[in-house]
């Protein structure tokens, strides 16, 4: 069987079923950050003996992690482009370098955090270090997600360009609006956690 | 179809040296020493929108959406705004408390400043319980 819109437009909607699930999805973590940027603002703003963690991160890095993440937004869009003009081995190279980017994000991420424990910094250590903890953490648990769907697309998930390839081209389009989104909490994370 | 997809194209490279360069501003700025913290948060959250809306209307193509995405985003970005007023709001309401002013049009007094002076004129042990 079958299952209905997948590949054409609902007539109510005129979406196909996946692209309206990724935004209802979006607009579900839209929420949950802005919970946590919610109550970072009122920890930060109500506490007279805030803690200012900012001289003790390292911002060339986390700069270096932006620019990491917004590279790998523009290989992600460019694999779907690449795929609608039927082109599969420049998808192929596209989201090879998203993951690439994204993998640089990882690691650079694991560099941040090793060094924070190794001088003992940890959630506890104070209210300002629960926020970045938090907020990254979660964050990184998303780039984590992309990372695993995007080798499930590029490994075995990639025979369905053989009998489906509209199907799958919809799939990339909705993993790409996810990675966006992971972009876009990290251009406000950046400058909240680490600048201001 | 294709020239449509090749002038996209042009416009992801556009968009993606353009935040390249917000980048940059964004760090640019903390170095800049503004007459107040809130003129800098304004200005660093400023850039972050803008790069923000790039992502969102050209990556995430909501400048040429169907209007039911939109329709649901309207509800997501209310309740955003909500969400981020409630601590403004409530900051706003506490500050008296903070700073143990009457009216607000009182002098203004840092609770650590008053603690500090007690300290030092009044008692010889505060900190032990005098």
């Amino acid at each position: 069987m079958k299952i209905p819109y997948n590949e054409d437009l609902r007539p109510d909607t005129g979406l196909y079923n996946a692209k309206l699930g990724i935004w209802l999805f979006l607009a579900s973590e839209v929420m949950l950050f802005g919970a946590l940027f919610s109550a970072y603002i009122m920890l930060r703003t109500s506490d007279p003996y805030w803690f200012d963690i900012k001289p003790k991160l390292n911002i060339p890095l986390a700069t270096l992690n932006t620019v990491f993440l917004i590279s790998s937004s523009v290989p992600m869009v460019m694999s779907w482009v690449s795929l609608k003009m039927k082109d599969l081995s420049k998808y192929k190279i596209y989201l090879s370098l998203t993951l690439l980017f994204s993998f640089g994000f990882l690691i650079i991420k694991y560099f941040e955090y090793t060094s924070k424990f190794a001088k003992d910094i940890f959630p506890a250590t104070a209210t300002s270090w629960a926020c970045y903890f938090t907020m990254t953490g979660l964050h990184v648990i998303h780039v984590i997600g992309g990372v695993v769907v995007f080798l499930y697309l590029l490994g075995p998930g990639i025979k369905m360009w053989n009998n489906e390839p509209e199907r799958y081209t919809n799939r990339i389009e909705v993993i790409g609006l996810y990675w966006h989104f992971v972009d876009l909490v990290w251009i406000f994370l950046f400058p909240a956690l680490y600048l201001l | 179809m294709s020239q449509d997809l090749k002038h996209h194209i042009k416009i992801y490279r556009n968009v993606f040296i353009a935040l390249l360069f917000l980048t940059a501003l964004t760090v640019g700025v903390t170095y800049i020493e503004f007459s107040s913290f809130g003129l800098g948060l304004f200005i660093g959250l400023l850039i972050a929108s803008v790069k923000g809306y790039l992502v969102a209307s050209q990556f995430m193509h909501l400048n040429d959406e169907k209007p039911f995405i939109y329709g649901t985003l309207i509800f997501t970005v209310i309740f955003f705004v909500v969400l981020i007023a409630i601590p403004i709001m409530w900051e706003t309401n506490s500050s008296d408390i903070m700073t143990k002013r009457a009216n607000p049009f009182d002098e203004f007094k840092n609770p650590i400043d008053e603690y500090k002076n007690a300290k030092e004129s009044k008692y010889d042990n505060y900190d032990e319980g005098y």
